[in-house]
């Protein structure tokens, strides 16, 4: 009997520590889990700020969206006056909101910013807020020296100058349907030099446009820690009209019965006239044999 | 008396159906968004199926000179004459508003396939009824000459429609020519109501209906149930008017033997439809393969393949299955698994198309036919046997001259 008890004896610890790590275990599985907040600043054409969020948590050591979560936002402070406004994040776990016309006015009034996204707590997640500063910005696009786009990335300094920001990453393309078509085949990515500049070739040929052979150009900055989101388009005359083929008033097997192919016309009136004609005689056939058998 | 009766009742309870369906609209009906054809539709296809024996029968045995199946050409003409008149019922059937049929031939496009269904399905009518009239005009004089038999208001109906028949060569003659050229016609004519019927599925982009082989899998079909279907009649006709004399058991013999050699081809164009698709099992295909292979619809859908064709063709293989009560049974087991097999063609096909529809009511994911469109059915059915037994009630089902001079030739 001693044996067994040396055993239970030794064990005891081991067993203990176990059990208290299973506890902790299911503490953690029940326990909140951890809300990341990204704030996100965005201008557009430099001239209607948006405030924005991408909210974040781990699950299975992955991070993954978190959807309909209500997000708070504030410019310079946290206060109740400070709200730009309130929004619930979208299935990618984003959400943004314009600034209001009083928000548009502090935002000028001032260079320097920070915005704070802030989101209370829910069965899920715990209260949590995330701040990020950044200065008034603007990005430009000059077409002027033919088909080469100069980008300018600038931002205003305390003495209210608009200084070059240098190292921005960006994107340069022309606005399709539902993305953003490099301006050139080779160059995706550009980064701005010591004048806050990018130059960019425009080598998309006959690419298809509006009637006037207009295309959108488009410059995208996407969350730089400076600058935040910026975003401008300009209309140029540099692409090519393709008028689309119209076959609605065509004749066509699709189209009204006013515009019945011909070919169609053809062949079915040709086998009805053919096929009642014979009908037609052998109606008239049985009228002869009536009239030979009253005769 | 008690089978006419019983099909009058039938008759009669699928027109009180239609009266509530009118009243009440396509709503009493379970055909919804998905199903928008059902048993009226698959009715339809096997109307037009079993309408295409005359032509096999009449034409195509009379042009290439078999003469075994002269005593039989009066039955499949009939059959074919009331198939397709409830054909053409059955449609109107499963129009939700038949008052603007109308419409139909005033803004009608050339380019449909269902106008060019109506209008062959016309054309067909109309040669069929003449096929079955030119060769009835010598058997109304003997039906004259033995008028006792007959009630006054017959007598008077036969006078009106072949009294005029005299024998003379001239009308012979006439009639012949007539004949012949019947002969010729319809069987353009029956290809293009079959096919065409066809092209109303095929022309859709649907899992199962997809097929450039439709054309000529619904026609070698509709030459087996209509075979199918004269066999039965054979056995029926020839039990009731004591008909031993003339359809013989050579006639159900050889018939037996068409319908295995039709089977046979049916089966293949079967293996072609499912087989092929079931081997590449393209992924938008697949549920409605597999709805028919293990799913909703296998049961229907083996008893229909081994009902319709297996067995038959196991049963007609023998000689002993070819005397007149196995072929008669396997005639009924033909255009029972024919009727389903047109019902399996239309539905599991609606129920799984390439983009479903969101946001619908789970009933409208299934089928199956409420009491009003069962009525509508067999009522149809029923219409179609009564105006077969009609007709063999006031006109011979044998056609008496052609048979006779047979005889004669065959005597001399």
């Amino acid at each position: 009997m001693k044996r067994p008890l040396d055993i239970l004896k030794r064990s005891a610890p081991i067993l203990l520590a176990l059990g208290c790590s299973a506890m902790a275990m299911a503490q953690d599985s029940s326990a909140k889990k951890t809300l990341l907040l990204t704030p996100i600043y965005t201008t557009v054409n430099n001239q209607v700020q948006y405030a924005g969020v991408r909210a974040k948590t781990k699950i299975e050591k992955k991070f993954q969206p978190v959807p309909q979560l209500a997000v708070s936002f504030f410019l310079d402070g946290s206060d109740a006056k400070n709200l730009v406004g309130k929004a619930v994040t979208n299935a990618k776990g984003e959400a943004m909101v314009p600034f209001t016309p009083s928000m548009q006015e502090r935002f000028n009034a001032t260079t320097a910013h920070t915005l704070t996204a802030s989101a209370e707590a829910t069965k899920e997640f715990d209260a949590s807020s995330a701040d990020a500063a950044f200065s008034r910005s603007k990005i430009t696009i000059d077409t002027a020296d033919g088909r080469t786009l100069v980008v300018t990335i600038t931002k205003m300094n305390d003495k209210k100058d608009w200084v070059p920001v240098k190292d921005v990453e960006l994107k340069v393309g022309v606005r399709r349907q539902a993305s953003l078509l490099p301006v050139s085949a080779d160059d995706a990515t550009y980064t701005t030099d010591s004048l806050g500049q990018v130059t960019a070739e425009f080598k998309r040929d006959s690419l298809a446009a509006g009637p006037k052979g207009q295309l959108i150009l488009a410059a995208v900055v996407e969350e730089n820690d400076a600058v935040g989101s910026l975003s401008v388009e300009k209309s140029v005359p540099w692409g090519k009209y393709v008028a689309p083929v119209d076959n609605f008033d065509r004749r066509t097997l699709f189209a009204t019965r006013q515009k019945t192919p011909v070919w169609l016309l053809f062949m079915a009136y040709s086998i009805i006239i053919a096929v009642w004609g014979v009908i037609i005689y052998l109606v008239r056939s049985v009228f002869r044999i009536k009239k030979i058998g009253m005769a | 008396m008690i089978w006419t009766g019983i099909l009058l009742v039938l008759a009669a309870f699928g027109a009180f159906a239609y009266f509530l369906q009118l009243k009440d609209g396509l709503v009493v009906t379970h055909m919804r968004d998905y199903v928008s054809w059902g048993i009226y539709i698959s009715n339809f296809v096997f109307f037009v199926a079993i309408s295409l024996v005359g032509s096999l029968i009449t034409a195509v045995f009379r042009l290439v000179d078999v003469h075994w199946s002269t005593p039989l050409t009066r039955i499949a003409e009939i059959i074919a004459v009331s198939a397709i008149v409830f054909a053409s019922l059955i449609i109107v059937v499963d129009m939700g508003r038949p008052d603007r049929f109308y419409n139909l031939f005033i803004y009608g496009r050339l380019q449909s396939p269902i106008m060019w269904d109506v209008i062959v399905i016309g054309t067909y009518f109309f040669i069929s009824l003449l096929l079955l009239y030119f060769p009835l005009l010598p058997d109304i004089k003997f039906l004259l000459t033995a008028k006792d038999s007959a009630t006054k208001g017959w007598n008077k109906f036969y006078r009106a429609i072949g009294g005029f028949w005299k024998d003379t060569p001239e009308q012979h003659r006439i009639a012949n020519r007539g004949i012949a050229i019947l002969c010729i016609t319809i069987i353009p004519v029956a290809f293009s109501i079959h096919t065409v019927t066809s092209w109303l599925f095929a022309t859709t982009y649907r899992p199962g209906w997809d097929s450039t082989n439709f054309g000529a899998y619904f026609i070698s079909g509709a030459f087996l149930v209509g075979s199918g279907a004269v066999l039965v009649a054979m056995y029926v006709f020839r039990d009731a008017y004591k008909l031993q004399r003339y359809i013989t058991e050579e006639h159900f013999d050889k018939m037996s033997k068409i319908v295995v050699l039709l089977a046979l081809l049916y089966l293949y164009f079967n293996i072609n439809e499912y087989l092929v698709p079931a081997f590449k099992m393209k992924k938008p295909e697949e549920a409605h393969l597999l709805e028919l292979f293990t799913g909703e619809f296998a049961p229907l859908f083996w008893f229909a393949i081994f009902t319709g064709m297996m067995i038959p063709i196991f049963i007609l293989l023998f000689k002993k299955g070819r005397k007149p009560l196995p072929a008669f049974i396997a005639g009924v087991m033909v255009v029972v698994g024919a009727w389903f097999k047109r019902y399996l063609i239309v539905t599991p096909t609606l129920l799984h198309p390439f983009l479903p529809m969101h946001d619908v009511p789970k009933s409208y994911l299934h089928y199956f036919p409420s009491w009003q469109e069962w009525a509508i059915a067999i009522g149809s059915l029923a219409g179609a046997l009564l105006v077969i037994t009609f007709f063999a009630r006031i006109f011979p089902i044998i056609p008496i001259q052609e048979t006779l001079t047979e005889q004669h030739e065959k005597a001399a």
